[in-house]
This record gives structure tokens, C-alpha cells and sequence, in this order.
């Protein structure tokens, strides 16, 4: 259920974002329903990282990239929520964050955020066939 | 067919005599293994940690080796360090190192059994044991496969079924059991056929039915028979287990299964039907027209769906009060979760038993038996396969069954093992041979 939140708040950020670069006027209940979406995710990010450091399975297979982009994804999130909040000043900090998120995402592990459809496509495609690829001609 | 092969030098020996060139040659056959998918797989964990939560490695040894993403992550590194990183030509000059092998052997082989249920809990939905086989196929095409697993293939290769039966071996067994069957039901039309061109039905068998386990046949026997179905059995080709499934040796994979089919053609049969076999399901009907490259469709189908069909067509009727004593069923993950025969046991079951009890969880979200990925075949890991199976134990004693049934020989072994090891007091039967000893015998054609 972390999980869920966390990625709600991050597609509330990525909302925010746009919202603020592109100077749309937000109506006060998006806005605040960004703020609380953004907050909630970062709550359930904190969340994540505590979990990964506690869980003894989790945290020795866990890299220093995994810390790294849940503290960048948190202060993202920080900002997403504080911008949603506030007009002027904290944008800059959610256009920097998402800058630096921008060039992360072709290089480490964010790229996960490009597979997730291929892979879960593929996944639901193959369900009670999987490992035939390509999809065989065996009769149905 | 010929003879049982002559015994193979054993893992250690083999290993150590590795030459420096063959190490090289394992980063070739991984960089030709790794088709897209498994390509995105390897790109896409993000080591969340549900995994953990759905392997019965996992929640038996709490073991970081035993996690599908650690696993996964071993394949991960030769591909990063030596197939997809920068400077991977330099790094590819050193190919493979021993630790690797060592390593991969022991999580690859001996911590999983392909089972698929952390694909089913990823939040990725990655096919982890897709990869797990293409790690697996770089140590075959070393010659590395742990011993046992090592001589099963072998023997299959070389004789024609993995328990090195003789083909006259299997003719006179399969005519003596016809005699008993007759004898038993007394019914002088009930047979066995072998090599009858035109049949419908080619069925094929687990080899251990043969040797061990005839009761199964002729439960199927009975059963075909009953139903009026115009079958065969093959004196060629008769074994449903491809253990080549297991290892990644497409081209073994295609050899074994090329036999089915091309006995299928000389027989002229229009399905081939496969016995109780989990991974032989899914090798047969999944997998096989991409090994063989097939472009025409094959009608290829589990005894479970034959039986399943007649049951439902009034075929076969069943009397359940031969079977007072609770039973419950262990769903074979190749034939389930990664096969898609879900219903049919059921439908089986529920018409042949007075009292039918599902494990928690079941169906696609059941846990192995342990018992598959060739894990009975590799003896260095039985102490191992023993312990995971204690979830399965666990279910079994809380769904209180006096019989646990599975349409799987591989997991009919592991079962039996676990009711001896953690006392289970449980009977361990086939589908088959439950619904055999169920049928109503006027429905037996005269």
C-alpha cells in the first residue's frame, strides 16, 4: 500500500510541476488535493526508507542508489507539496528537484518508471503462458 | 533407445576442469540468453523487497541468497560488469569468473525451483524465473548442471526417457498391466493400446509411472476407457518430462520435445494429451512450439482437461462416498500458476470426494511443494528442498486433509517426502488415481 501512495503523490508532483512551469491558474481544490496527495506520498516514502534500513532482508540487498533516490524523490515531494501551497518561491526548488530527477531517470534506476508498462504488458499478456516469447503458434 | 548411460564425472570434478576459455565463452552464451524480456527484467527491479514475501526459500531461511531479486541481481552483475556496461569488450576478455559459477550454482539451482510466485507478487510483474533459466543456461552450456539433474538429462538424451526404461521394458510393462487391469475390473475390452495409428488421443507419461507409480496408468486407462475415448500409447516416445526446461537448454529442450511430436505424426494422432506433469505441461504445450519453431498449431492438452471434459459431459460419473476422508489438493505451479489449468482438478476432485478442502492460499497464489525447478534431482540440495517445503507443510495441517491429491508426479515425490519428515499422517495420491477409484463402474464400456 506504500507503494501505491508513494507513486499517487510522485504523478501529484509531476502535476504540480507542470502546473507551475507552465503558470496555470490551479482551482483551490486541485490544488489542494496536490498538496494532500503530495504529502501523503512523501509520508509514505519516509515510510519506504525507514522499512528498507529496518527490514534485515531489505537492507542488505538494498544499494546506496536506493537511499539516494528516495531522499531525491522525497524532496520532490517536500517541494510538490509546498509549491501546492504557496505561489512564487518554492517553485524553483520543485523545478530543480525535477531537473535533477529528469537526468537520474536514464541512468540509474528511475528507469524503472519506462519498463513498468513493457514489462506489465507483457506480463498480463503472458499470464498462464509465460516464458513463450515470442507467442507461440501452439494451439489454443 | 539405447542402454542407461555411462556415469558422468560429478560436479567438483567437472568444474575444476574448466578451461580459461570456456569462461569466456559463458559471456557470450548470457549476452545470446538474454532475449528483450529478460533484458527488461534485469533493467527493471527495483528491489523492493515483495519477493521476499512470496518465495517459500525466502520465508523458510530468511537467507538475503535465497530473495528472487538477489538472484535476479546475480544475473545483473556479469550483465552490467561484462554484456551492457562501458567497457564491456575489455571486461568481456575475462569472461566468467569461478566465484561467479560457484555462486550462481548455489542460488540459481539450489535456492529456487522456478516456481514463479514472486513473478506473480512484483511490483514490477518481471518474470524472475525467465531469468533465473537463462542464468541457469549459461552454466549448462558449460556442462555445470548439479549432479543428478546432470544424469537425468543425460539419460533422457541417450536412451529416451529420463529413467532409461528399454523400449521393450515398457511394452511388456505396459502389457502386464493391461492383463491386471483386466483382471481387476473384469473387463476383457479394457486395454492398454500401444502404437495404434489413428487414435485421437496420444497419451504420454511420467517414465516413473512405468517403474513406480502404474497405478496412475492405469487409473488413466480406466478413465479413457470409460469415456469411450480412442487412445494410444507410444513404444518410441512415451516420456512427458523435459528437465531441459529447467536448465535453459533450448536445443535439449526441443530434442525431447521433438519426440513427442514426431511419434504424434507417425501416429497420425490428433492430440497429444500429457499426463499428471507440471513442468511437463508447460514444456509441451507452452513452450515447445517456440523451441521447435513450429508454424502450424498442435492440439496439446493435460489428462486434466480430457477428464475434466468427460466429467462434465456425463462421460464419466463418480462416486464420492468412496472417498469419505477430507482432501485437499496441492496446486503444481508449472501446471497452474505458470499453466493455466486451474479449474480442472477442481472439477475433478469435487465429483469424486465426499469432502473437498482447498489449502489457503491455492490456485495461482499457492506455494510450491518444493519440489520442482529439477530440485528432487539435485541430491546437494535436499536438505534444503526439505526445510522450504515446511510452508507446504503447514498448509497441508491447517486444511486438516486425511489425502493431499496433485496432478503431478514430481510433486506427488516431495509431498511424500514431507509427510514422512514432518509427520503429516497424510495419504498422497493422484488426481487421476482418485477419480480411478471413484468411477462408477457401470461406466466402465463393456
Amino acid at each position: 500500500m506504500g507503494g501505491y501512495i508513494y507513486h499517487a503523490g510522485i504523478f501529484a508532483a509531476f502535476a504540480t510541476l507542470a502546473s507551475a512551469t507552465l503558470r496555470l491558474a490551479v482551482p483551490r481544490g486541485l490544488a489542494a488535493g496536490l498538496r494532500i496527495a503530495s504529502g501523503c506520498g512523501l509520508a509514505a516514502g519516509l515510510g519506504l526508507l525507514i522499512k528498507r534500513r529496518a527490514t534485515p532482508l531489505l537492507r542488505a540487498m538494498s544499494r546506496p542508489e536506493d537511499y539516494a533516490l528516495n531522499l531525491l524523490i522525497d524532496a520532490f515531494l517536500a517541494a510538490a507539496a509546498a509549491t501546492a501551497s504557496a505561489d512564487g518561491g518554492p517553485a524553483v526548488a520543485l523545478r530543480i528537484v525535477g531537473i535533477a530527477i529528469l537526468i537520474d531517470l536514464p541512468l540509474g534506476k528511475l528507469r524503472h518508471c519506462v519498463f513498468f508498462f513493457r514489462s506489465r504488458a507483457r506480463f498480463g499478456r503472458l499470464f498462464g503462458r509465460r516464458s513463450v516469447l515470442p507467442p507461440g503458434p501452439a494451439a489454443g | 533407445m539405447t542402454e542407461t548411460p555411462a556415469k558422468r564425472p560429478p560436479w567438483e570434478e567437472r568444474f575444476a576442469a574448466l578451461p580459461p576459455a570456456s569462461l569466456k565463452a559463458a559471456i557470450l552464451a548470457l549476452s545470446e540468453a538474454l532475449d528483450a524480456s529478460a533484458a527488461d527484467a534485469l533493467e527493471s527491479c527495483v528491489r523492493c523487497g515483495l519477493c521476499a514475501e512470496s518465495c517459500h526459500y525466502v520465508l523458510d531461511d530468511k537467507d538475503l541468497r535465497s530473495l528472487p531479486a538477489y538472484k535476479l541481481n546475480l544475473v545483473l552483475r556479469v550483465f552490467r560488469r561484462q554484456v551492457a556496461g562501458p567497457g564491456r569488450l575489455r571486461r568481456r576478455a575475462a569472461g566468467l569468473s569461478r566465484d561467479d559459477i560457484r555462486e550462481w550454482t548455489d542460488a540459481l539451482y539450489g535456492r529456487c525451483s522456478l516456481c514463479g510466485r514472486c513473478s506473480l507478487n512484483c511490483a514490477m510483474g518481471l518474470n524472475l524465473p525467465a531469468v533465473i533459466r537463462k542464468g541457469r543456461a549459461v552454466l549448462a552450456s558449460l556442462d555445470l548442471l548439479p549432479d543428478g539433474l546432470d544424469s537425468t538429462l543425460s539419460t533422457a538424451r541417450d536412451s529416451g526417457n529420463n529413467m532409461g526404461i528399454a523400449r521393450e521394458d515398457w511394452t511388456a510393462t505396459a502389457a502386464w498391466l493391461e492383463e491386471d487391469l483386466r483382471i481387476e475390473t473384469g473387463d476383457p475390452s479394457l486395454r492398454l493400446p500401444m502404437d495404434e495409428p489413428g487414435a485421437d488421443v496420444l497419451y504420454v507419461i511420467n517414465p516413473r509411472e512405468a517403474k513406480f507409480y502404474p497405478l496412475t496408468l492405469m487409473a488413466a486407462a480406466k478413465l479413457f476407457h470409460a469415456a469411450g475415448r480412442r487412445w494410444t500409447l507410444s513404444s518410441s516416445a512415451f516420456d512427458v518430462t523435459n528437465y531441459a526446461y529447467f536448465t535453459g537448454d533450448d536445443a535439449l529442450a526441443a530434442l525431447f520435445a521433438g519426440r513427442l511430436r514426431a511419434a504424434m505424426d507417425a501416429l497420425r494422432a490428433k492430440t497429444l494429451v500429457l499426463s499428471e506433469c507440471g513442468h511437463g505441461f508447460a514444456a509441451n504445450r507452452w513452450e515447445a512450439a517456440s523451441w521447435l519453431a513450429e508454424t502450424s498449431g498442435r492440439e496439446v492438452r493435460s489428462v486434466l482437461e480430457i477428464v475434466a471434459e468427460d466429467a462434465k459431459a456425463g462421460r464419466l460419473r463418480f462416486d464420492p462416498s468412496r472417498h469419505s476422508k477430507r482432501v485437499t489438493l496441492h496446486d503444481p505451479c508449472q501446471l497452474v500458476r505458470l499453466g493455466g489449468i486451474i479449474e480442472e482438478p477442481r472439477t475433478i476432485l469435487k465429483r469424486a470426494v465426499a469432502d473437498f478442502a482447498e489449502m489457503t492460499p491455492n490456485r495461482k497464489d499457492n506455494y510450491c511443494c518444493g519440489g520442482g525447478g529439477g530440485q528432487l534431482s539435485m541430491t546437494a540440495y535436499a536438505a534444503r528442498r526439505r526445510s522450504a517445503g515446511r510452508i507446504k507443510a503447514a498448509q497441508i495441517s491447517r486444511s486438516e486433509a486425511k489425502i493431499v491429491a496433485s496432478p503431478c508426479h514430481n510433486c506427488l515425490d516431495q509431498l511424500s517426502e514431507l509427510n514422512r519428515h514432518y509427520k503429516l499422517g497424510v495419504e498422497v495420491k493422484s488426481v487421476l488415481e482418485l477419480a480411478a477409484e471413484a468411477l462408477v463402474p457401470g461406466t466402465v464400456r463393456p
